[in-house]
């Protein structure tokens, strides 16, 4: 239901709940009858559920209008994508396509992504790509280094995904939707509560959909920003990233994420797309810092050793253009002029390869 | 209406199919098919996951023609030709054989024409497609086929070791959407293709423009007729669907005339890739 259809009901829902509470207090509290307070307890409840649900949804919808597995308004939307980008936080930031007018891209970057959830959105939506599209895979050593998909984050795909993998006990990877069909087909109507349950969702996850509402508005506060940090601030936050960095640096080169850049890049290869690995800028603050952590030589380590070319990344880690500390809203991540800058420089790039 | 394909196990498929989704009530339903009946359409295509206001459509579709055989004894179940599929939480389950008996009990019928495979669900399709084989063999099911593949897909079919090919690839095609490679590489196959989406909802690429128009003009008729003859030329079977008794039967007379090799071109060209359903939405890490 659209955010216009909840507001223009919001009056009549009002008075019906007046309506009620009013037969409640004069009518039925002489009865004192316990079953019809209950009763009215409960119709009371799930008007308020019903409304805020609805509410809930049709800000969801809004915010994720974009994203093809909401689509069902399919005419109008896009097809055939030069670029989608997948990734974590630096992606998110690096890229802003608005002013490119001769390619179509799409930013699937998303904070706090796990590879494995990189190649969860591929997986549900490459098809938007054109063939031989490209796949941006932007790689940081701040994100994609967890292995395990971050379930307790997925709430974000749940809005629009609704399938995200589900392990059972044979090891075998289901899609939650369908494990959640089937399920609701072998025990029939059992399930639907379940599947209902599932389908109104923010009954289901308050406290994930505030936590989501937070994190995307700040968010785009973020990504709307022109503003540059101060000394004081990305000092902290270069402390900050640095303790990040050693902390999962243990992990970073882990066997399973090797394996799934390797299953990555074939997918994208047997869909006759392209996989480019790129290294987003970090500021010149935060690469001084990691000076000696030789990072930039762990990450051509690690892609290397997943079989991926060498001409099919773009390392812009260090790069002179793009470390200036006035490009960026804290240590990594760019604010609005150093994205146009570094998309422009990108797409050059990407044609070059 | 006499116009059939021949697959390539003998089997005569129509060359034209109703779809059988979004009908909102049985009654709804039943006179948009006992109308498509009337006009000559023979062909009805359903699967186990479609409903029709609440009610499954495969049961709703069961019905409908035993009564109309019922009451219309020049027809016989052997002059219909029923495709239904199955669908993505069926190929997980694998068990296709008691799927495909329970698609066959709600369609009340002894066998199914055409079993297709909804999706090319990763790792589940090819076991599902041999399990398919027996019951081919069996006589439950007169073809088989598969649905939104791409040559890949048939590759790792092929790849498995088939004892029975499929006969048929049901597929999103419009003048938007030609899919030349796969229709290609279907031609090669001797695997029929039918047509979903085949007038690629009518979007407006193909609702204004003016060659499909002027097309439409210079024959005397509708742009729905104009597309569908096109299907027909190309030897695809279109999957239509309506509500409206006139549409249907405006969609079914679409062999008193034939459009030029030119114009068949034109609509051709007309094609962008532009997919209506974008496939790994709907069966991830397809």
């Amino acid at each position: 239901m659209k955010l216009k259809t909840v507001l223009g009901g919001k009056k009549l829902i009002y008075i019906f709940l007046s309506i009620l509470i009013i037969i409640f207090h004069l009518k039925f509290r002489l009865l004192a009858d316990i079953y019809i307070y209950i009763f009215c307890f409960v119709i009371i409840l799930a008007a308020i559920s019903w409304i805020v649900n609805e509410f809930w949804k049709s800000k969801l919808d809004k915010l994720f209008i974009d994203y093809p597995g909401r689509i069902n308004s399919y005419k109008n939307f896009k097809r055939n994508y030069d670029i989608a980008c997948v990734g974590g936080t630096q992606g998110l930031f690096a890229v802003d396509f608005t002013q490119q007018n001769d390619v179509s891209a799409f930013n699937w970057c998303m904070e706090n992504q796990s590879l494995e959830n990189d190649f969860l959105m591929l997986k549900n939506f490459f098809s938007i790509l054109k063939k031989d599209g490209k796949v941006l895979l932007f790689l940081s050593p701040f994100a994609n280094t967890n292995s395990e998909l971050m379930v307790n984050k997925n709430y974000k795909y749940q809005i629009f995904l609704d399938k995200f993998l589900f392990t059972v006990n044979n090891n075998k990877k289901f899609y939650f939707r369908d494990w959640l069909v089937t399920n609701t087909l072998l025990r029939k109507k059992k399930d639907n509560l379940f599947l209902m349950s599932i389908h109104y969702y923010p009954i289901l996850y308050p406290i994930t959909i505030i936590k989501l509402f937070i994190e995307i508005k700040k968010r785009n506060n973020d990504l709307r920003t022109a503003e540059t940090i101060n000394d004081k601030k990305l000092k902290i936050d270069t402390e900050k990233r640095v303790k990040e960095f050693m902390n999962i640096n243990s992990t970073f080169a882990i066997e399973k994420n090797k394996i799934l850049l390797m299953e990555m890049n074939k997918f994208i290869k047997d869909r006759d797309l392209n996989l480019i690995i790129v290294i987003p800028p970090i500021s010149s603050t935060l690469t001084n810092a990691l000076k000696n952590t030789e990072l930039n030589q762990k990450l051509k380590t690690f892609i290397h050793s997943a079989g991926i070319l060498e001409n099919s990344v773009l390392n812009y880690f260090n790069n002179k253009e793009f470390t200036n500390n006035s490009l960026f809203i804290d240590s990594y991540r760019l604010n609005l002029q150093g994205r146009k800058q570094f998309t422009t420089q990108l797409i050059k790039d990407i044609k070059n390869i | 209406m006499e116009n059939n394909y021949i697959l390539n196990n003998g089997v005569k498929m129509p060359s034209i199919i109703m779809g059988t989704t979004s009908f909102t009530s049985f009654r709804q339903m039943n006179e948009a098919i006992c109308s498509a009946i009337d006009a000559g359409c023979r062909a009805f295509d359903t699967s186990r996951f479609y409903r029709t206001g609440g009610e499954e459509t495969e049961k709703c579709l069961g019905i409908i023609i035993k009564n109309y055989l019922k009451s219309n004894s020049y027809l016989t179940r052997e002059d219909f030709f029923i495709t239904t599929k199955l669908a993505i939480p069926q190929l997980i389950r694998g068990s296709i054989e008691k799927d495909v008996i329970e698609s066959i009990n709600k369609l009340d019928t002894e066998y199914i024409d055409s079993l297709l495979i909804h999706w090319p669900f990763p790792d589940y399709f090819v076991p599902a497609y041999q399990k398919m084989e027996e019951l081919y063999k069996k006589g439950l099911v007169k073809t088989l086929g598969m649905s939104n593949c791409q040559i890949r897909h048939f590759e790792q079919l092929f790849d498995a070791g088939l004892e029975i090919n499929p006969q048929v690839h049901q597929l999103e095609l419009h003048p938007l959407n030609t899919a030349s490679e796969t229709v290609e590489y279907c031609k090669k196959k001797n695997i029929n293709i039918q047509a979903y989406s085949p007038l690629g909802k009518m979007l407006d690429p193909i609702k204004n423009n003016e060659t499909l128009k002027e097309i439409a003009n210079k024959h005397e008729k509708s742009l729905a007729q104009i597309l569908l003859r096109w299907h027909y030329q190309l030897g695809f079977a279109p999957i239509f669907r309506s509500k409206s008794v006139d549409r249907i039967k405006n969609n079914l007379e679409l062999f008193d005339f034939r459009l030029s090799e030119d114009e068949i071109e034109l609509i051709s060209n007309l094609n962008q890739n532009y997919k209506i359903c974008t496939e790994s939405s709907r069966c991830p890490g397809y």
